[in-house]
């Protein structure tokens, strides 16, 4: 039975920040069967791995770079930020590959999830992490789901930077990756995880049609080269632009069928632009077919608040009473700091901390801001952007 | 666009209507997603807003651990780390200055660096500079600035700001950047960013220089305990009582040790001047009271007073005292603190080491005069054996000049031999004796060392050929041999070494080997080798082959310094003695079975001829006429001596006459004339020396009649009191009739 151990820190030294978190989590039992951890990018991601392994030998680990981390601690976003989950228990897979891209993400994705059912055939649910830049997030789902089959829950996060766009990071024990991904299989039969995401975004005026695609990549919208067309709509230079400056103000809305809108809570999915080539193309999430109709969207802050107490309302009536034993946690970079004050964010990790808080104390929570976030919608496995999505872990 | 222009658009009549109403909605849709933009830009401010207020909440943070820290190693690694967590730059560096105001080698402390990182020798001149510069300012670097740029440094953006001590001296330079590898993931700071660098630049001043404070405080606070442990360990170790005496307030603070020393504990005795004044011992009372009066009266540099103190079980402790007084700026005595010391043991051992020294010195005295009776035995029994065997000899030689058949010839020369061997006995007997009491004195008179070993070799070849061995001398012609030395004393040593040579070898050979070593303008160098073919010495034996009455190898019938045929066995032993006092050392080398060899090298002052002649014309004549004339008064008290010297003058034609004591002698001098007289000194009644004194006072030619004393007394102290006492010359008893004869001559050739 897999026990759960969370920590969090914002501390300038890298290994002194794991062995806090450690201590923090783990107390002076360290014994644990894996570490999945997230940082800010200012860490040193190769020293993290190796601290936790020096500190723990033979453990796993699994770990990401992030924007900033949520824990059960609270909320932060500097450049110096650690978040870990130690778990354990022996019901546990851990698979990783490596070179996936936009182009090859279905294959990786099988690949990963056949070594995962190696491992352990009664997997009920993936903890999936990838880079968040260049890689089609739909087809990792399916490549997953042609293993596992589409019952299997997935969820987790893509990597990022600090809203670069550049580069990003996974670890796998001692290895750090720019375009890998990893996997953690869960086989505890006790356990079960319940999804949701929410976003609170507003599509806005006229759509702009992708008029030329090549799998994730957009070529031309309305006709014209994509990030031409894309930034003359969001009135930023088309040249000094870059995605930092997009990200923010330029979620791309694709529409929902109805039946998810109401689940939803809105009618559209948004997509982030995480890089763009100097032609023009843009690397969009997930495949993407030419004729889709994509809105450009604005934030409602009371919307993103209603939102966000709605997804938990649902979420606390499907617990029935239940407290999770452990919370994931995938916010979108472009909802910290970015959008809100400290006092609103933080105010809004109250808010999705609190219904899941036992006598206010806040379960084990491993939470970041990343470029990409999974939850099911209409019970299938699906990838959001711009999206809070929750990971509450449940003991049947 | 703004309004206006659109309100003109829309009343534009030529326009259609829903070409009009598209272009609004367009530009609707553009004023919507202008206002995200505007709207992130606010969100932008208020995140930079919130930055700033959140890097104050950090520097009051590092506040708080900055007091905490326990080292300044620890303060230096907070800091760099504190560059970084405030201001979310990529590296942090913490660099101190030296005493001369320019930076250290190497940063105290860094963060963030990674490998490859720049080096620190390429930014410490060029950071040294630019404080300089800057003096007071913080130094503000953005990744556009020229000096950046012109430096070449990897820096994209620097924060440096220098730690000043009040005074105004570097203490410290922070310096907060990005490097060109890592500047696209990080937020350089504006200049108006910069306030809260320079906010926690002060703060890092302000705690380095406090910490240097506290440093020196500490470390003094640390030296005063340590101090006050070692004096405290030293006090109990030592057991020194304290007494701090307020004059004043007339109290006193007496130490447990104080009070310890004469049998209180501490409760036992109150603290009070009176409880030293009641103690002291009623003989030191006075002296006492007047030291610690004079001392208060500023008329003593330091109070020290050995005096005695009443101890618990009622005895006297030894007390050394000493103290001195505190006083005010007018020379008042306000304190008065010292020291007690219970010098008790010590003053027992004194008495004891007085004892000892006491019977130490009776022993000396004992000893002495031991040695002193033994010295006069030795010379008494010296004298008393060379008077009979002056008798002895004497008649022997006498007897030689008779008619003897071949048989008593030879008997007689065995008799004499066996005297002269008996003789020689005494004569090492003596030496030995002042060896021992450290009388034995070296001359200095000139020689020449090529006669003097010519001379030895001369007298001992007929014992090497009486055992059938040769002797051998190897000496080179040297044309300069003269020397300054005591020439007796060497014949003594050569003669003694050749001697056992040729006694302890019975085949083959001995050699005498003198060589001239390297000398000084003043001195010349001369070694001698005695080696010989004989029985050899065992290595056992070597070891003790200097000692007196040593017997050594004697066991298994080796080679002994105690001959067990003849011989005392102090021949080795004097001339060692001999060798030593002269600057030299004998030393020797043998093979047992193979032979031995002495050695030893002396270095001589040089002498001229010209003083060798000064001194040669003081010597006798060796010829003697065949026919001597002349009166000669013979005194001695006994009857043998006057014969044997009557008996070998008058031969030569010499009328004697004798007489039987000091006084009988003066009174003849005084009736008649004598061309010599032989005088003995030691004679009852009027002795020779005192028979000498009245002879030269005597009116006349009488006074100058040469004497010659003749004396079994072969010291040199009793020849020296003949000379003092008026007499003219000596020979030694017992007496060679050529002696006596060539002696006689020289005077009455005079005469």
């Amino acid at each position: 039975m897999l026990e759960f151990f969370s920590a969090s820190t914002r501390m300038v030294n890298s290994r002194h920040a794991i062995l806090e978190c450690l201590e923090a989590a783990l107390g002076s039992n360290k014994k644990c069967d894996l570490v999945m951890l997230h940082a800010s990018i200012g860490h040193d991601y190769q020293t993290l791995a190796n601290e936790v392994r020096r500190q723990i030998p033979g453990v796993r680990v699994v770990g990401a770079s992030c924007c900033g981390i949520v824990g059960s601690e609270g909320v932060s976003e500097s450049m110096k930020d650690v978040a870990l989950m130690a778990i354990r228990g022996p019901e546990l897979a851990v698979a990783h590959v490596d070179g996936i891209n936009g182009h090859n993400s279905f294959e990786k994705a099988v690949e990963l999830a056949q070594q995962l059912k190696a491992q352990q055939p009664g997997i009920t649910m993936i903890h999936f992490l990838a880079s968040g830049i260049d890689i089609a997030n739909d087809r990792a789902i399916a490549g997953i789901e042609s293993v596992f089959g589409t019952q299997v829950t997935i969820f987790g996060a893509t990597s990022s930077d600090n809203m670069r766009g550049l580069v990003s990071y996974q670890i796998v024990d001692d290895q750090v990756f720019e375009h890998g991904a990893w996997a953690v299989g869960f086989a505890d039969l006790s356990l079960e995880v319940d999804t949701q995401a929410t976003h609170g975004f507003l599509a806005v005026g006229e759509p702009m049609v992708v008029t030329r695609a090549e799998g994730t990549r957009i070529l031309e919208l309305n006709g014209r080269p994509a990030w031409q067309e894309y930034t003359s709509r969001l009135g930023l230079d088309v040249e000094k632009a870059t995605c930092g400056d997009s990200i923010p103000v330029g979620a791309l809305a694709e529409e929902l069928p109805s039946a998810l809108a109401e689940e939803y809570g809105n009618p559209h999915i948004l997509r982030v632009v995480t890089k763009r080539d100097a032609d023009g193309t843009m690397h969009y999430a997930t495949t993407i077919c030419e004729g889709t109709r994509l809105w450009l969207t604005v934030r409602d802050e009371e919307r993103i608040f209603a939102d966000m107490d709605r997804m938990m309302a649902a979420m606390t009536e499907r617990a029935n009473g239940r407290r999770p034993v452990a919370v994931f946690h995938a916010d979108c970079l472009a909802r910290g700091r970015y959008l809100f004050d400290r006092v609103m964010k933080e105010e809004l990790v109250g808010r999705m901390q609190f219904p899941l808080s036992s006598d206010n104390v806040v379960p084990p929570w491993l939470g970041m801001y990343g470029f990409g976030e999974f939850a099911r919608l209409g019970g299938v496995n699906t990838y959001h952007n711009y999206t809070t999505a929750i990971y509450a872990v449940y003991r049947r | 666009m703004p309004f206006t222009a659109v309100d003109r658009m829309a009343d534009n009549e030529e326009m259609p209507a829903l070409e009009a109403l598209k272009q609004r909605y367009e530009e609707l849709q553009r004023r919507v997603t202008r206002f995200s933009v505007v709207e992130q830009e606010l969100i932008d401010t208020r995140n930079r807003l919130d930055c700033e207020l959140g890097r104050f909440g950090r520097i009051h943070a590092f506040s708080t651990q900055a007091l905490q820290a326990t080292s300044d190693e620890a303060f230096a690694i907070l800091v760099a780390d504190a560059l970084l967590d405030v201001f979310e730059l990529e590296v942090g560096l913490f660099w101190l200055f030296d005493e001369q105001g320019h930076l250290l080698p190497e940063p105290v402390a860094s963060s963030g660096f990674r490998a490859g990182h720049v080096s620190f020798a390429s930014i410490r001149s060029w950071l040294d500079s630019r404080i300089t510069v800057q003096q007071e300012k913080s130094c503000f670097f953005a990744a556009e600035s020229v000096e950046l740029q012109q430096a070449g440094l990897d820096f994209t953006h620097m924060l440096a700001g220098c730690c000043r001590h009040p005074s105004g001296k570097p203490l410290a330079l922070l310096i907060t950047g990005i490097t060109k590898a890592a500047a696209d993931f990080h937020e350089a700071l504006s200049e108006n960013e910069a306030q809260s660098f320079r906010v926690f630049t002060s703060q890092v001043a302000a705690f380095y220089a406090n910490r240097a404070s506290a440093a020196i405080i500490q470390t003094q606070m640390i030296d005063l305990h340590e101090s006050e442990e070692r004096l405290t360990l030293a006090v109990k170790g030592s057991e020194i009582g304290f007494w701090d005496w307020f004059v004043d307030e007339g109290t006193i603070v007496l130490s447990h040790e104080w009070k310890a020393m004469l049998g209180y504990r501490d409760e036992e005795i109150v603290d009070n001047p009176e409880a030293w004044h009641s103690r002291i011992h009623p003989e030191d009372m006075e002296r006492s009271l007047q030291f610690v009066a004079d001392h208060i009266a500023g008329m003593t540099e330091t109070y020290e007073n050995l005096h005695r103190l009443r101890h618990k079980d009622g005895y006297y402790v030894w007390i050394m005292a000493r103290g001195r007084a505190l006083r005010d700026e007018k020379g008042q005595a306000r304190r008065f603190v010292g020291t007690h010391l219970d010098i008790s043991r010590q003053k027992a051992l004194e008495e004891r080491l007085r004892e000892a020294e006491e019977l130490q010195r009776q022993a000396r005295q004992q000893a002495e005069s031991a040695s002193q009776a033994k010295s006069i035995f030795v010379a008494s029994m010296s004298h008393e054996i060379r008077t009979p065997m002056n008798g002895v000899i004497g008649m022997l030689q006498l007897l030689q000049d008779t008619t003897l058949s071949p048989a008593q010839s030879s008997l007689v020369t065995i008799a004499e031999q066996s005297a002269t061997a008996l003789l020689n006995i005494i004569g090492d007997i003596l030496d030995i004796s002042k060896v021992e009491a450290g009388r034995v004195e070296i001359q200095q008179k000139p020689f020449d060392l090529q006669v003097l070993v010519k001379n030895v070799i001369e007298l001992m070849c007929h014992r090497a050929e009486a055992k059938g061995i040769l002797l051998e001398c190897h000496m080179p012609e040297q044309r300069e041999c003269i020397v300054l030395g005591d020439e007796g004393r060497l014949r003594q040593v050569l003669i003694n070494l050749i001697g056992n040579a040729i006694k302890f070898t019975d085949r083959g050979s001995v050699k005498l080997l003198v060589e001239k070593g390297r000398g000084t303008i003043h001195r010349h160098s001369f070694s001698f080798r005695i080696t010989d073919t004989g029985i050899g010495i065992s290595s056992q034996a070597l070891e003790h082959l200097f000692e007196p009455f040593n017997q050594g190898d004697a066991h298994d019938n080796g080679r002994t310094n105690t001959c067990t045929n003849t011989g005392t066995g102090l021949g080795l032993a004097i001339s060692q003695s001999i060798v030593r006092l002269m600057g030299g050392d004998i030393t020797v080398t043998s093979v047992k079975g193979v032979g031995a060899e002495f050695r030893f090298v002396l270095t001589l002052p040089r002498a001229s001829y010209s003083k060798l002649a000064l001194f040669a014309a003081n010597d006798l004549p060796t010829s003697i006429p065949e026919r001597l004339t002349g009166r000669v008064l013979v005194v001695d008290d006994s009857q043998t001596s006057r014969t044997v010297a009557q008996l070998m003058m008058e031969p030569a034609g010499l009328t004697v006459d004798l007489a039987c004591d000091g006084m009988e002698a003066v009174s003849k001098v005084k009736k008649g004339h004598y061309d010599a007289i032989l005088m003995d000194c030691q004679m009852p009644g009027m002795d020779g020396y005192e028979a000498t004194r009245r002879i030269r006072k005597l009116p006349g030619k009488r006074s100058r009649v040469p004497i010659i004393a003749l004396t079994a007394n072969v010291e040199t102290g009793f020849i020296a009191e003949c000379y003092a006492s008026g007499m003219s010359d000596h020979l030694s008893k017992p007496v060679q009739k050529s002696s006596l004869l060539a002696k006689i001559s020289h005077y009455l050739a005079e005469s």
